[in-house]
C-alpha cells in the first residue's frame, strides 16, 4: 500500500512538475512574440514615417524647382531682331517666367497694329515685315528659354538643393537625390484662367478687338493663359498666374492631365511651363514624386513701353497770282504778314506787274497751343484723336481722351517747332509705371528726353486724311495786293483758309506708334485786269 | 498515506501556479507597457517632424522675417492647442533671403512619457526642417 502510495505520489509529482515547467514556456514563449511584434511594428512604423520624410523632401525639393524657375533667364541678343524687346526685360536685361508675357504682349500688339493698317488700307510692305520680325523674335526668345526650363542638370540641381540637406532619420538618414531622373515633365496648368499680363479691349485696334478674350479678376482684367489668340493670322500665347498667390504643390492628377508633351496648345510651338516635377531616390530605390507650380507674384500690363506717339503741324500758303501757282511758303504759329508774291510780271510787256501780301498765322490767335491748331480745323476732334488716344493705351491702359486734351492744351506751339512727340517717362529700370508727357521735337534732340527715345523713328503706315476743313474765304487769314504798270489795275484778290487732319498709323516695332499731321492750307489768289 | 503530506502538496501546486502567473505578469506587463511608450514616442516624433515641416512651409509664405517667424509660431500654436504630446519650442529660426532663400527652423519637443520607468519620465525629441521661400516676388 504504502509503495502504492509514494508510487502515485511519484506519478502526480511528475504531471505537477510537467505542468509547473509549461506556464513559464508559455511565459517565455509570449513574451518573445511579443517583443518580436514590437520590434516588427516599430521597423513598420519607422518605414513608413521614413516614407513621410521622404515625401516631405520631395514637396520641398519640387517647390524650390518652381520657384527658382523664375531665375531661368535669357536675353533679347539671343535672336537677331531681340533689340525690339529691350523694353520688356527685367532691371537686369533679362526674360524670364516672370515677364515673357510682355514679350509675347508687345509683339501681339505689334501684330493686331499691321491688321488694323491691313483692314484700314494702310498697309506697307515695311509694316508687314515689322510684324513678321516682332513674331520671330518673340518665338525665338521663348525657345531659347525653353530649352533652359527643361535642361535636366538645373532642375536636378534645383531638387538637390534642398534633398541634400533635409534628414531622413526614419530611414537611416540615406542621401535622396535626383541623379536617377531623367524625366523632369513639366506642365501647362491653370489653361484659360489668368495670366499675369492686364490688358483691356481699348488697347487692341481693329479686327483684332473683337477677338479679344480678357479674363476679368477682381476690378481687372487679364490676357487668358495657355488660351491662344490672334492677331494678323498669327497665334500668341500668355502664360497663367494666379494674382494673389505664391508657388505651390498641386496634385499629381492634375499636374499629369496638364502635361505639355500630352496635352499641347494647337498651334503654339513650344509652349513654356508653369507648373514643375521633382523626382528624388535613396541609394536603396525608395523614391517620391511631388508637383509644383511657380508664380512670380509680378503683374504687368499690356504694352509697347518704349514708344511714342508725335503730332506734325504743317502751314502752307499758297500763292496764286492770275490762275498760276507762282509760289509756295510756310508759315509760322502767330499773326505775321508774308510778301508770298513778289514782283509777279503782268502781261508780256514786262511794264507790269504785281505784289502779293497776305497776313497768315491768324489761325492761332488767342489760345496758342496744340489745341487750338487741333480746332481750328476740327472743332470736335474726339473722332481724329480716337486713333491717338488707342495707340497712347498700347503704352499705358488707363490713358483716356481727356488725359490727350489736357497734353494739347498745355503745350504752346513754339516758333520754330513742327513736331511734337507724346511719349512715356518711367522711373523704373524694367519700364513700367510710366507717366505720359509731350515735348517738342528739336535738332539736336532735346536732352530732356529718355535716352531710349529715337525721334527720328519713321512711321511704317500709309497716310490717309481722317478730317477735312472746307476752305472759309479770308477768314481768318487775308490778302491785298499792289498792282503797278500802265496797262493792269488791281482785280479780285482773296484767301481760301482750309487744312485737313491726317493720321499716318505705325506698328511700335520702331518706338512710332503713328502720327497726327494737323495741315492749315491758305490759297491766297491775285488778279489784275488788264486796262488797255 | 499521511494526509498532511497530500494537503501540503495541493497547497504547494496552487502556490507554485500564483508565483508563476506572477511572474508572467511581471514580465509581460512591462514589456507591453514599454511597447505602448516606444509607440508613443515614435508617433509623437513623426508629428514633430511633420509639425517642423508646416511650420517651416508656413514661414517660407512670408516675404520678409518677421511675419515669417511669427507664422510659424502660429502654426506651433495652434498644434499645441490640439496636441498633448508635451510642450514643444521654436529654435534655430533662419529665414535666409539673400543667399540659398531657404527657411531652416528646428523643433523641440518634450515629451511627457506616458508610462513612467523609474526615472525616465520625459523625453526630448529633435526635428529640422529646410523650405524654399517662396514669398517673395521674383525681382523687377
Amino acid at each position: 500500500m504504502d509503495k502504492l502510495h509514494s508510487q502515485n505520489n511519484t506519478n502526480r509529482a511528475l504531471v505537477y512538475r510537467g505542468k509547473h515547467g509549461a506556464s513559464l514556456a508559455l511565459v517565455a514563449v509570449c513574451a518573445g512574440i511579443l517583443i518580436l511584434s514590437i520590434v516588427l511594428i516599430f521597423r513598420i512604423v519607422m518605414y513608413l514615417g521614413g516614407v513621410q520624410e521622404l515625401n516631405s523632401t520631395a514637396d520641398a525639393a519640387a517647390l524650390n524647382i518652381a520657384k527658382r524657375s523664375m531665375e531661368i533667364k535669357t536675353s533679347p541678343s539671343v535672336t537677331q531682331y531681340g533689340g525690339v524687346f529691350s523694353d520688356c526685360t527685367d532691371s537686369q536685361g533679362q526674360i524670364g517666367l516672370s515677364n515673357i508675357n510682355r514679350i509675347w504682349g508687345k509683339a501681339y500688339l505689334i501684330n493686331a497694329n499691321v491688321e488694323e493698317m491691313t483692314a484700314n488700307q494702310q498697309i506697307t510692305n515695311a509694316a508687314s515685315t515689322a510684324a513678321d520680325r516682332a513674331y520671330q523674335a518673340a518665338q525665338e526668345i521663348n525657345d531659347d528659354l525653353y530649352a533652359k526650363l527643361k535642361d535636366s542638370f538645373t532642375l536636378g540641381s534645383f531638387f538637390d538643393q534642398i534633398a541634400g540637406i533635409r534628414f531622413h532619420k526614419m530611414l537611416g538618414n540615406p542621401q535622396v537625390s535626383s541623379d536617377t531622373n531623367n524625366n523632369w515633365s513639366t506642365a501647362l496648368i491653370d489653361r484659360g484662367d489668368q495670366s499675369n499680363l492686364a490688358a483691356n479691349s481699348n488697347q487692341i485696334p481693329g479686327p483684332a478687338k473683337s477677338r479679344f478674350a480678357g479674363v476679368a479678376v477682381g476690378n481687372n482684367t487679364y490676357l487668358p493663359g495657355y488660351f491662344p489668340m490672334q492677331a494678323n493670322n498669327k497665334n500668341f500665347y500668355y502664360i497663367s498666374f494666379h494674382n494673389g498667390e505664391t508657388t505651390h504643390l498641386v496634385t499629381e492628377n492634375y499636374f499629369q492631365r496638364n502635361r505639355g508633351d500630352k496635352l499641347g496648345l494647337a498651334d503654339i510651338s513650344n509652349p513654356l511651363p508653369n507648373a514643375f516635377s521633382g523626382y528624388g531616390a535613396t541609394a536603396n530605390s525608395m523614391n517620391s514624386h511631388s508637383f509644383a507650380v511657380a508664380n512670380p507674384q509680378r503683374q504687368y500690363n499690356l504694352s509697347t513701353p518704349h514708344a511714342f506717339v508725335s503730332i506734325s503741324l504743317v502751314n502752307l500758303a499758297y500763292w496764286i497770282v492770275q490762275g498760276r501757282q507762282v509760289n509756295v511758303t510756310t508759315y509760322g504759329f502767330t499773326p505775321a504778314t508774308q510778301f508770298g508774291a513778289n514782283h509777279i510780271p503782268l502781261g508780256a510787256s514786262g511794264n507790269n506787274y504785281l505784289d502779293g501780301y497776305a497776313s497768315l498765322g491768324n489761325e492761332f490767335q488767342g489760345s496758342n497751343s496744340l489745341w487750338t491748331a487741333l480746332t481750328s480745323i476740327q472743332q470736335d476732334p474726339t473722332d481724329v484723336l480716337a486713333s491717338v488716344v488707342q495707340r497712347m493705351q498700347e503704352i499705358t491702359p488707363d490713358f483716356s481722351l481727356s488725359n490727350l486734351q489736357q497734353l494739347l492744351q498745355q503745350q504752346q506751339l513754339l516758333p520754330n517747332a513742327s513736331t511734337y512727340i507724346i511719349y512715356p517717362s518711367y522711373s523704373n529700370l524694367d519700364a513700367t509705371n510710366p507717366s505720359i508727357k509731350i515735348a517738342v521735337v528739336t535738332q539736336p534732340p532735346n536732352k530732356s528726353l529718355p535716352k531710349w527715345l529715337n525721334t527720328a523713328a519713321g512711321n511704317d503706315g500709309q497716310q490717309k486724311t481722317l478730317a477735312t476743313k472746307e476752305p472759309v474765304q479770308d477768314d481768318p487769314n487775308y490778302n491785298w495786293q499792289m498792282v503797278y504798270g500802265p496797262n493792269f489795275q488791281s482785280g479780285q484778290h482773296w484767301t481760301e483758309v482750309g487744312g485737313n487732319i491726317d493720321w499716318t498709323p505705325s506698328t511700335g516695332y520702331s518706338q512710332t506708334l503713328g502720327q497726327l499731321t494737323i495741315m492749315h492750307t491758305t490759297r491766297a489768289f491775285f488778279t489784275a485786269n488788264q486796262v488797255n | 498515506m499521511p494526509i498532511s503530506r497530500h494537503f501540503k502538496s495541493r497547497k504547494n501546486r496552487k502556490g507554485q501556479s500564483l508565483i508563476e502567473t506572477l511572474t508572467g505578469f511581471m514580465i509581460l506587463i512591462p514589456i507591453g507597457l514599454l511597447s505602448y511608450d516606444l509607440t508613443y514616442i515614435l508617433i509623437a516624433t513623426q508629428n514633430n517632424e511633420m509639425l517642423a515641416d508646416n511650420a517651416a512651409r508656413a514661414a517660407a509664405s512670408h516675404s520678409d522675417p518677421v511675419t515669417a517667424q511669427d507664422s510659424a509660431q502660429k502654426a506651433l500654436g495652434d498644434f499645441q492647442q490640439t496636441s498633448n504630446y508635451g510642450t514643444v519650442a521654436l529654435n534655430d529660426f533662419t529665414y535666409n533671403d539673400e543667399n540659398n532663400g531657404q527657411v531652416s527652423l528646428t523643433m523641440t519637443m518634450t515629451i511627457k512619457i506616458p508610462v513612467v520607468f523609474g526615472p525616465w519620465s520625459t523625453m526630448t525629441v529633435n526635428a529640422q526642417s529646410v523650405q524654399p521661400i517662396v514669398g517673395i516676388p521674383a525681382p523687377r
